[in-house]
């Protein structure tokens, strides 16, 4: 699995769909660089609570990336990662997990150093999680 | 602390009560930072129950006795993400600089204990490898020079799990002595 399989993407089509909530973040700031990685990658910025960023993950399903603002902080402070489904059919779960761990691994590739895929791998794999990669 | 009056004795074991210098350990990205990192704390500790599940494991001595005897309990009272909460909220508390939330309140923790003349017994994990012995029961000694101890036991960071009946009847001991009027204060 690799950090190209995840990409952004614009608006998708949504009719037909829904949102599957998938994990959120109320602290996005907790290591302030991680705000910054999605002030960046979305133009949050400007684009304030406009609309979500939306990403491509392994699976080819979309999802989006609902931001969080709260008075007196800087925005975002949190956010949610919803699936966009086809309305009326269940999620894989093993295939969420998986795109979760790209998503995720996207992510810590996108703040940058110190923050490493390679230590965010080993803690995968330190602590079992499926969707890790082998050594 | 907060409330003295109602507290007989302290039993303090493989831990810290100050705002700064953290444990080296919980200077490291890997695994520390990051498996509490924003996304991958409720990623991992939540969904993936990483404290419960694996945590704890790697944190005691005996990994093979606990898991056989003990792991499902934690994995019990640990049962979905919202009751996992804490496991990664917890740990953004540490403090790492002087910019952290948490800092007045463990400025706090450490003015209230070093004023304390509660008696008080130190215990700890010869193996902990987080709050090594040596460092941090040390710096216990020196915040509380009438503590007994530190006695050191088996045990890591979760000490309990490998020396139980052996604490728990240091603590019992402890408590008979303050039941005599022997405690040191």
């Amino acid at each position: 699995m690799h950090d190209d399989r995840v990409t952004v993407i614009g608006k998708p089509d949504l009719h037909g769909k829904r949102l599957s909530f998938a994990l959120a973040e109320d602290r996005i700031a907790h290591y302030p660089e991680f705000r910054d990685f999605f002030v960046r990658t979305f133009d949050l910025d400007r684009k304030g609570l406009a609309e979500p960023g939306f990403v491509r993950a392994p699976s080819g399903l979309a999802y989006a990336l609902i931001f969080v603002g709260r008075s007196g902080e800087p925005f975002p402070s949190g956010v949610e990662i919803h699936a966009i489904v086809d309305a009326l059919e269940p999620l894989d779960c093993i295939v969420l997990d998986r795109d979760l761990w790209a998503i995720l691994r996207w992510m810590i590739g996108g703040v940058g150093a110190p923050w490493i895929v390679e230590d965010f791998d080993r803690t995968g794999r330190l602590y079992r999680v499926p969707a890790a990669p082998a050594v | 602390m907060s409330n003295p009056g109602r507290v007989r004795g302290l039993t303090i074991m493989s831990t810290w009560a100050w705002p700064l210098p953290p444990a080296e350990f919980h200077t490291r990205i890997f695994p520390w930072r990051m498996m509490h990192a924003p996304l991958v704390g409720p990623y991992l500790l939540g969904k993936h129950r990483a404290l419960a599940g694996r945590g704890v494991y790697l944190s005691v001595v005996d990994r093979e006795k606990f898991a056989r005897n003990t792991q499902a309990a934690y994995e019990a009272a640990l049962p979905d993400p919202a009751s996992r909460l804490l496991t990664w909220v917890w740990p953004r508390w540490i403090p790492l600089d002087e910019n952290v939330r948490a800092l007045e309140c463990f400025q706090w923790l450490e003015r209230e204990l070093s004023r304390s003349k509660l008696p008080t017994l130190l215990v700890w994990g010869r193996e902990d490898e987080v709050f090594d012995a040596v460092t941090f029961s040390n710096r216990f000694k020196q915040m509380l020079p009438h503590a007994e101890g530190p006695i050191l036991v088996t045990g890591r960071h979760f000490l309990q799990e490998d020396s139980g009946p052996e604490i728990a009847d240091l603590i019992r001991l402890f408590l008979d002595r303050l039941d005599k009027g022997e405690g040191a204060r």
